[in-house]
């Protein structure tokens, strides 16, 4: 797994890059928009980490540059600016996901890993929160590496709760992906299927916990220390 | 109140009117005077001509003086009817020769021997006017009289001076009406751009401080204000923009070395000390969003074109906040309206004040305990939490800037319910906290409500939250 840096701050590029090497990344790091071109154009990453305020150009324009050529690499911005429309001028560029600065740094490898997870993506096939992993492919669950039997419809559920750990997933999404369009499905077909996978994973001595959020859906997570 | 009178319109308007009054006097008095010294010029020619052909027939023998006018001449006097009479008068004042039937003089003998004397005379209805012209022939002296009688239909000079003067009296009001009429039309006109320029200077406020007023089209005597006050603008917009970018610029300064000092403590063993520190680091963190957030505030004045989905908004709060909230033993929900809830707004910056009012919950809600997004299809968002409320001295207190119930306690700047006041009241809406059955706070936000917006959902807030789960 290759990443680019592209950080003008050297301290924080140093501090990120040991970050990256300890969570066993490989890491390239761009000074400025004109070295990030470059290296981007030599080498496929695997994602982009990019400080938008950087000496020469903004780093928008290097986000702009490389979706002008159809390169689709996952980027996550880091900006420093901020403010009331944040969110919107993290994303507006072509960005994934982005972070404004200061941030912690379990958070923003966190939120690569989950730019790496995506569909598509190579890292998609196991998923991994806590001590429990799951195998998209083999279609398997296991417990500190240990294989555990699980429904069909478990794994589903499991599947897309794992896709978003940390993240709330919205109850008719759940919905959709475990009955489909097309069946009559009871109110709480979802509350009980939640219930059950709650009931399987602690058997199995997961250390993670699925939250409610009402009115809204569940939320995956390690289970709070 | 700006007075009516004080208009430039209207200034013109009475300076215009009373010039149309004077002229209204002057006009006529001038006219006739005119008119009548031009006449009196003519009579005084035709006397003249006459007094010249009668004075070429006057000759002086040795046996007196003697007349001999040419028949056709004389045949001018004899008709009574021709309107024209003469006398010779010698110096005695007797009468040599006259037309009159009476044989008698014009006028009576002059007292100066050497100039011509103009006389006007009424002899009943009739008025004459005429001259009397000294005339040598050797060293004798005779008067010469000539007279015209004015009322003769023959003399026409007086009766078209008057006849104008009556027409002209009436003519001369409404073309003058006419003239102050097509001098508002073109005032107007003229003063057309200056009108447009006041109201592009109207709209002009610290958020749009980039509208420059038209100087092109303006008059050559106002286009040097409005270039001034553009000049103005520019220094202004200048004055603004530094201040903006100062703030930006502190707070991008700032987040740097945050991030640096956030790096640093990740690398330290876990223990309280790194969590502390982190927690500290946090806070400043927040402090200096929050700064950066009253720094654009400012400036904010939401496009009121713009419309945003009350209920997405707060679902997407929710959705934003719930990790937050968890991993520190709370939780969130939502509840209330699920259909969309259109109000007046921008929904980012919407975003950010639902996000400030949660996050002030969830900093007084007790552990364990659930803090309630409550959407009302009014417009009006509820954020509810089990904490220890707010006593009533308090409720209005505690949406200024930097207030704290308790300023020696370590936590936030007092600035994020600030904020969600002046997003609220930036949108025409009202923010008000109240006690909660059974114990904790109701924040209450009240939006204007709007219609639908014509594109459709699609086009309106979408946080990035919300795609990213659509990718999912």
């Amino acid at each position: 797994m290759r990443l680019l840096v592209v950080e003008d701050n050297e301290e924080l590029a140093e501090l990120l890059m040991r970050g990256f090497e300890a969570e066993s990344f490989d890491v390239d790091h761009a000074e400025t928009a004109e070295d990030a071109s470059e290296a981007l154009r030599d080498t496929r990453y695997a994602a982009v980490v990019l400080d938008l305020g950087l000496p020469d150009r903004d780093g928008s324009a290097v986000l702009r540059e490389m979706r002008g050529r159809k390169d689709g690499t996952p980027v996550l911005v880091l900006t420093a600016r901020g403010g009331l429309h944040e969110r919107i001028a993290g994303l507006q560029n072509g960005a994934d996901d982005y972070l404004v600065k200061p941030f912690a740094f379990e958070e923003l490898v966190a939120r690569l890993r989950a730019l790496l997870r995506r569909p598509g993506e190579m890292l998609g096939r196991v998923l991994q929160t806590a001590n429990l992993a799951l195998d998209t492919e083999g279609r398997q669950a296991f417990v500190d590496g240990k294989a555990e039997p699980m429904s069909a419809q478990e794994l589903t559920l499991l599947e897309v709760l794992l896709r978003r750990a940390g993240k709330v997933v919205p109850k008719s999404y759940i919905e959709d992906q475990l009955f489909g369009m097309t069946s009559e499905v009871g109110k709480s077909a979802v509350e009980v299927s939640v219930y059950r996978l709650r009931k399987r994973l602690e058997t199995m001595g997961a250390k993670v916990e699925i939250h409610t959020v009402r009115g809204l859906g569940y939320l995956l997570a390690d289970t709070h220390p | 109140m700006k007075q009516p009178l004080n208009s430039l319109l209207w200034r013109i308007i009475w300076l215009h009117l009373l010039a149309v009054a004077a002229v209204a006097v002057v006009l006529p008095v001038a006219v006739r005077l005119l008119l009548n010294s031009t006449a009196s010029s003519f009579e005084h020619q035709t006397v003249r001509r006459h007094e010249a052909a009668i004075a070429g027939a006057l000759t002086r023998t040795a046996s007196g003086w003697s007349l001999g006018l040419p028949p056709d001449l004389k045949a001018q006097y004899v008709a009574a009817s021709s309107g024209f009479a003469f006398a010779i008068v010698d110096t005695q004042g007797r009468v040599l020769f006259s037309s009159l039937a009476s044989h008698g003089p014009l006028f009576p003998p002059s007292a100066s021997a050497d100039h011509p004397s103009f006389y006007e005379r009424s002899h009943g209805p009739a008025v004459y006017y005429g001259g009397s012209f000294p005339e040598r022939r050797g060293g004798d002296i005779a008067w010469v009289q000539v007279a015209q009688d004015l009322e003769h239909p023959d003399v026409v000079v007086d009766d078209i001076v008057s006849a104008f003067l009556q027409k002209i009296a009436w003519l001369i009001p409404p073309i003058l009406l006419l003239l102050a009429l097509t001098d508002l039309v073109i005032v107007r006109r003229a003063l057309r751009p200056v009108t447009k320029a006041s109201d592009m200077a109207r709209a002009i406020g610290p958020a749009t401080l980039s509208i420059r007023l038209p100087t092109d089209r303006l008059p050559d005597e106002i286009a040097p204000l409005a270039h001034a006050v553009n000049q103005a603008l520019d220094r202004l917009e200048q004055g603004f923009r530094i201040q903006r970018e100062f703030t930006a610029d502190a707070a991008h300064e700032l987040r740097t070395p945050l991030s640096i000092q956030r790096a640093r403590l990740n690398a330290l063993p876990d223990s309280e000390l790194r969590r502390a520190l982190e927690a500290d680091s946090d806070r400043m963190a927040r402090i200096i969003g929050q700064l950066l957030d009253v720094a654009e505030l400012d400036s904010f004045v939401p496009d009121p074109s713009e419309v945003a989905d009350l209920q997405a908004l707060g679902r997407e709060v929710v959705e934003y906040m719930a990790p937050m909230a968890l991993a520190k033993g709370r939780r969130l929900a939502l509840t209330g309206v699920t259909r969309p809830i259109w109000v007046h707004g921008d929904g980012e910056v919407l975003f950010q004040a639902v996000r400030n009012l949660v996050e002030n919950a969830l900093a007084h809600a007790p552990a364990g305990s659930t803090v309630e997004v409550k959407m009302e299809a009014q417009g009006v968002l509820r954020v509810l939490d089990r904490g220890p409320g707010v006593p009533p001295a308090e409720r209005e207190l505690m949406f200024q800037r930097f207030w704290r119930r308790n300023r020696s306690k370590s936590g936030g700047a007092g600035l994020g319910l600030a904020i969600v006041k002046r997003i609220v009241e930036a949108h025409g809406g009202e923010v008000s906290v109240q006690g909660r059955n059974g114990g904790g706070a109701a924040f209450v936000v009240r939006l204007n409500r709007a219609g639908p917006p014509e594109s459709g959902p699609a086009a309106t807030f979408r946080a990035p939250v919300s795609a990213e789960t659509e990718d999912v």
